[in-house]
């Protein structure tokens, strides 16, 4: 007596009552199937999250200032929690830093002729483009020279540059960005919308999907944002790239260090700068992903523990049905082993056919959600490897125990039973 | 008896059988003992509650005796464990049942391959004596029927092959024509003397004295005791 002739034996017996199998295998399928599909989606989530991080740009760091806070109250000595430009040049001079540029944004709306786009105005220098790993497409980068001048010149990102001129080509036309100013004050209180001209001095080569994607920004040199956008000395953030990847904890501690001496503060507790670096990015993003991935995949495994119960459940049944034949087989010399094996088989062949068709139907779902939620799906074979061995075990621990009461059924009293 | 040691098939020897204890208990036998030899066909008989039923499953080591011994072709059966029962009943006794037994939705061929299966005789052996076993039945174009698409008396032939198929050392059969006609049940009896002449034991529990008119020995069990005993071909 083989396995194989056992697995024969259960699928002749699983025939036999077509519809009850596929009702029990429902709550395997629909276990493994979300276990995959949720699973696909959230890897998917984070593979987005990881290429987004990554097209930040190699030993990126990024300074930031917070004004320190005490008790939950943010502390009032603004002026010195600041970024300025002064700050950028006094990084600049740090050895461990290969480049650094400053960052200041805000939404705005752009028109060209007819056309209007929304997009985040990123005020820079050149050195981004190199920290940032941003090529340039078509055209021109940011120079050095737009900044001294404060030239109203922008550079476009891919999907901007679509978005505003279609088919046309964007280089050297001029284009609006609309900067809006409260008017009046009380019950007069206005918004006045001025728009200034920008001309488009270059294209940026497209970097990834998705929503927040530097295909989306519009670029202009951080003197005229300043002055002519958003009306403010402050920067968001600076942008420091280490010189090497090895050197990136010196030059995080340099920059704190020089920031703080630069700006008087004795104590480093109150610092308010910090360094952020990729991991770091990483880190806090793949944390929300990871923990979402988790809960789904708790839910589908109780569904999955569900669906085992569902196949115990129909086995007890099954064996009190075919205590005769149990009587036959062991009159005719079954062993104990050959009956447990049998029955064992027989739950786990339910259970490994739901497995089979909740990864095809989890495939298929995932494919669908993928189109939903905007990423694309990853179906990872670690997980559909785990769903599936998920599945066989649940059908051999919750096949066990019926299986055992079939084999010990004494073979009298299963011949004497009708 | 006038049989050589060496043609003894059963040696039954003080079975006792008592079920349950103290006020509930039972004595379904009480001291029983009976020796058959190679090529004799035997008729049980008795009353139910007779003791019968209970011998019956303690010669084809369904169930082991409380007390005394039972060999089987020289083989202590008595003291074997549930699992080596199991093998031996699988491998040496032939069943046949009242109700038939085969199984549903299995054809004849496969339901003669059953015992031996279990008692793993290679495929393509157990095709040849389960084809070969059908065949001296009389059933050869019914292989591939399922048992409701047969007859009662097709039906039992097809577990009297299952039975032949094993080369058993005895065949058991209880009752085997309590659920046929007139006309079946003798075609059933002569099928079992037929078997009988090539020299396979076989013991039959039966109400019927048409079918124990044609067994050449008799056995009456009377309050789990063997009350009659005579030759009767």
């Amino acid at each position: 007596m083989s396995s194989l002739q056992n697995v024969r034996i259960a699928i002749r017996a699983l025939g036999t009552n077509k519809l009850r199998a596929v009702l029990t295998m429902l709550g395997v399928i629909i276990g493994v199937a979300s276990v995959i599909a949720l699973v696909a989606v959230g890897d998917g989530a984070q593979a987005r999250v990881q290429s987004q991080v990554a097209a930040l740009g190699t030993n990126l760091l990024q300074v930031i200032a917070f004004p320190p806070r005490l008790s939950g109250v943010a502390q009032a000595q603004a002026a010195s929690a600041n970024l300025t430009l002064d700050d950028l040049s006094t990084l600049a001079a740090l050895p461990s830093l290969a480049a650094v540029a400053p960052e200041m944004s805000r939404g705005f709306q752009l028109t060209y002729q007819r056309q209007n786009s929304s997009a985040q105005v990123i005020g820079t220098t050149a050195a981004y483009a190199r920290i940032r790993d941003a090529t340039v497409a078509e055209g021109r980068f940011i120079s050095s020279a737009d900044q001294a001048s404060g030239a109203q010149v922008a550079v476009l990102g891919a999907t901007q540059a679509t978005n505003l001129f279609g088919n046309e080509d964007p280089l050297g036309k001029t284009m609006q960005i609309n900067t809006t100013t409260v008017t009046g004050s009380g019950s007069s209180l206005g918004a006045a919308i001025t728009p200034v001209n920008f001309r488009v001095i270059g294209l940026l080569a497209a970097k990834g999907v998705g929503f927040d994607s530097p295909d989306d920004n519009v670029y202009v040199p951080v003197s005229t944002a300043q002055w002519r956008l958003i009306g403010s000395a402050n920067l968001r953030w600076i942008d420091a790239g280490a010189v090497s990847t090895a050197q990136m904890s010196t030059a995080s501690a340099e920059i704190v260090a020089t920031l703080n001496r630069t700006h008087g503060i004795k104590d480093p507790s109150q610092s308010p700068y910090i360094v952020r670096n990729q991991a770091d990015i990483l880190s806090a993003a793949t944390g929300v992903t990871q923990t979402f991935t988790l809960l789904l995949s708790a839910i589908a495994a109780i569904s999955l523990v569900v669906g085992g119960i569902g196949i115990m459940n129909i086995m007890m049944v099954s064996v009190t049905e075919r205590t005769r034949e149990i009587g036959i087989r062991k009159a005719l010399g079954a062993t104990r082993g050959l009956i447990l094996q049998q029955f064992l088989v027989e739950a786990v062949t339910l259970s490994v056919l739901g497995g089979a068709l909740g990864i095809a139907s989890g495939a298929g779902v995932a494919r669908a959600l993928s189109n939903v939620v905007g990423w694309s799906a990853v179906i990872s074979l670690k997980a559909t490897a785990l769903a599936f061995s998920c599945a066989f075990v649940m059908g051999l621990i919750f096949g066990v125990y019926p299986a055992w009461r079939a084999a010990r059924l004494d073979p009298i009293e299963a011949l004497r039973y009708e | 008896m006038s049989a050589q040691p060496s043609e003894l098939v059963i040696n039954a020897r003080d079975l006792s059988k008592v079920y349950g204890s103290g006020e509930s208990r039972v004595d379904a036998l009480r001291g029983v003992s009976l020796q058959v030899c190679q090529g004799e066909f035997l008729a049980i008989m008795g009353a139910s509650g007779s003791g019968k039923s209970t011998f019956m499953n303690i010669l084809g080591a369904l169930d082991r005796p409380t007390s005394g011994s039972y060999e089987l072709l020289g083989h202590d059966v008595s003291t074997l464990s549930e699992h080596a029962l199991a093998r031996f009943r699988g491998q040496h006794i032939g069943f046949i049942f009242q109700a038939f037994n085969l199984l549903p939705r299995t054809s004849a061929m496969e339901n003669v391959q059953l015992p031996m299966m279990y008692a793993g005789v290679p495929a393509k052996e157990r095709w040849k004596r389960a084809r070969s076993a059908l065949a001296r039945v009389g059933l050869a174009d019914r292989e591939r029927h399922l048992p409701n698409q047969l007859s009662g008396g097709q039906q039992q032939r097809v577990a009297i092959a299952r039975a032949l198929a094993i080369n058993p050392a005895l065949i058991l059969a209880d009752e085997p024509t309590g659920n046929l006609d007139s006309r079946t049940t003798l075609e059933v009896i002569d099928l079992f003397r037929e078997l009988n002449r090539t020299g396979i034991p076989i013991v039959v529990v039966t109400h019927e004295p048409q079918v124990a008119e044609h067994t050449r020995r008799t056995v009456v069990f009377q309050d789990g005791l063997i009350v009659a005993d005579q030759s009767t071909g």
